[in-house]
């Protein structure tokens, strides 16, 4: 039997479908009997749900110095072909 | 500079099924907000929906990107550089050393620029690109062989009892839907927080993983570590960022 600590450990496994059959039997053996766990496997999936709703932004100074060095590179190649 | 900027910024990306699966449970809501906080960091984390988009869309509008990136367009390279510069620097912390990490980035751009001809589009942009920062930050390190430290799990000890009991009921989240969590500003505040406090390599992951939506596969040849490895740095990272949400909506302090 899968202790709450397990449920715990292998949530990730379960909610993208990695659990062996077995496995996969007793977690959701132990999520149809305990309501924490059923609890926790919802937040986790809020959570990762939640993260893929974030996108990283680029910090503008470090875009226009970086924009800055690129063209300029760019600029650089241009020439050398020519 | 410290606040909430609004922005207005739809990011395109191809869904993987998994984020597919997830966005079932619940409808898209477009959260249009740029975070800009005081701290010194590579990248802020800016909060919108996905949209979803088609193979042979993404295909061709990244063959047009490259064209006008080859053709020297600065609009086209402001769009890479403000799309991929900050993911960049995190992966290239997840596989070699921070003080060096930022140049490799510069490195790799360079290296990008020269590639650009070859893009053949058989993976998209960003793991094409990712890729070469990969390839640049490997070529600088001095050991072949690596494990990375997965970092500590969040606390077990005091989460469970001894026979393995969850030693407090977890009830109902009162923001409880991905929609209601992100309609927060201060939780928002603890989110990035939270990222921005996960080691190196944990983080690496859990961007490319569920900011990104990149295939396991993928992670693990772009950060150079074993899928066993990179299955249990995503997990560590997801369950520090559920605990730092948990403890929020407990009312408790970081
Ligand atoms: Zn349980």
């Amino acid at each position: 039997m899968f202790k709450c600590r397990d449920i715990h450990a292998h949530a990730s496994d379960y909610l993208e479908r990695r659990l062996s059959r077995w496995d996969r039997i007793k977690f959701r053996l132990h999520l149809f009997i305990c309501v924490d766990c059923r609890n926790f496997i919802r937040q986790l999936a809020t959570t990762i749900a939640a993260l893929a709703r974030v996108k990283q932004a680029t910090d503008p100074k470090q875009l226009d110095d970086q924009l800055a060095r690129l063209l300029k590179a760019h600029r650089a190649d241009q020439n050398h072909k020519q | 500079m410290n606040g909430v900027k609004p922005g207005f910024r739809c990011r395109s990306t191809q869904a993987t099924s998994y984020q597919k699966r997830l966005s079932k449970c619940h409808s898209t809501l477009t959260i249009n907000i740029w975070h800009v906080s005081a701290y010194a960091r590579p990248a802020g984390l800016l909060l919108v929906s996905a949209t979803r988009s088609g193979l042979l869309y993404r295909i061709m509008h990244e063959q047009e990107l490259v064209n006008r990136l080859i053709a020297g367009d600065e609009a086209a390279f402001r769009q890479v550089v403000s799309d991929y510069q900050g993911l960049m620097l995190y992966v290239a912390r997840g596989i070699i050393d921070r003080d060096i990490a930022e140049e490799v980035v510069q490195d790799a751009w360079l290296a990008v620029l020269r590639a650009l001809p070859k893009f053949e589009g058989r993976s998209s942009l960003k793991t094409w690109i990712l890729q070469i920062v990969s390839n640049t930050a490997k070529s600088r390190r001095r050991h072949e062989i690596r494990s990375v430290a997965v970092g500590d799990a969040a606390d077990i000890e005091t989460l469970f009892k001894a026979d393995g009991h969850w030693s407090e009921p977890r009830g109902h989240w009162h923001h409880d839907t991905p929609e209601r969590l992100l309609e927060s500003e201060q939780l928002q505040q603890a989110l990035e927080g939270a990222l921005q406090g996960l080691p190196d390599g944990q983080r690496a992951v859990l961007l490319l993983r569920d900011i990104e939506g990149l295939e396991i596969d993928d992670i693990c040849k772009i950060l150079d570590v074993s899928a066993s490895n990179c299955r249990v740095l995503l997990h560590r990272a997801r369950l520090r960022v559920w605990q730092t949400i948990d403890r929020f909506e407990k009312g408790e302090p970081e």
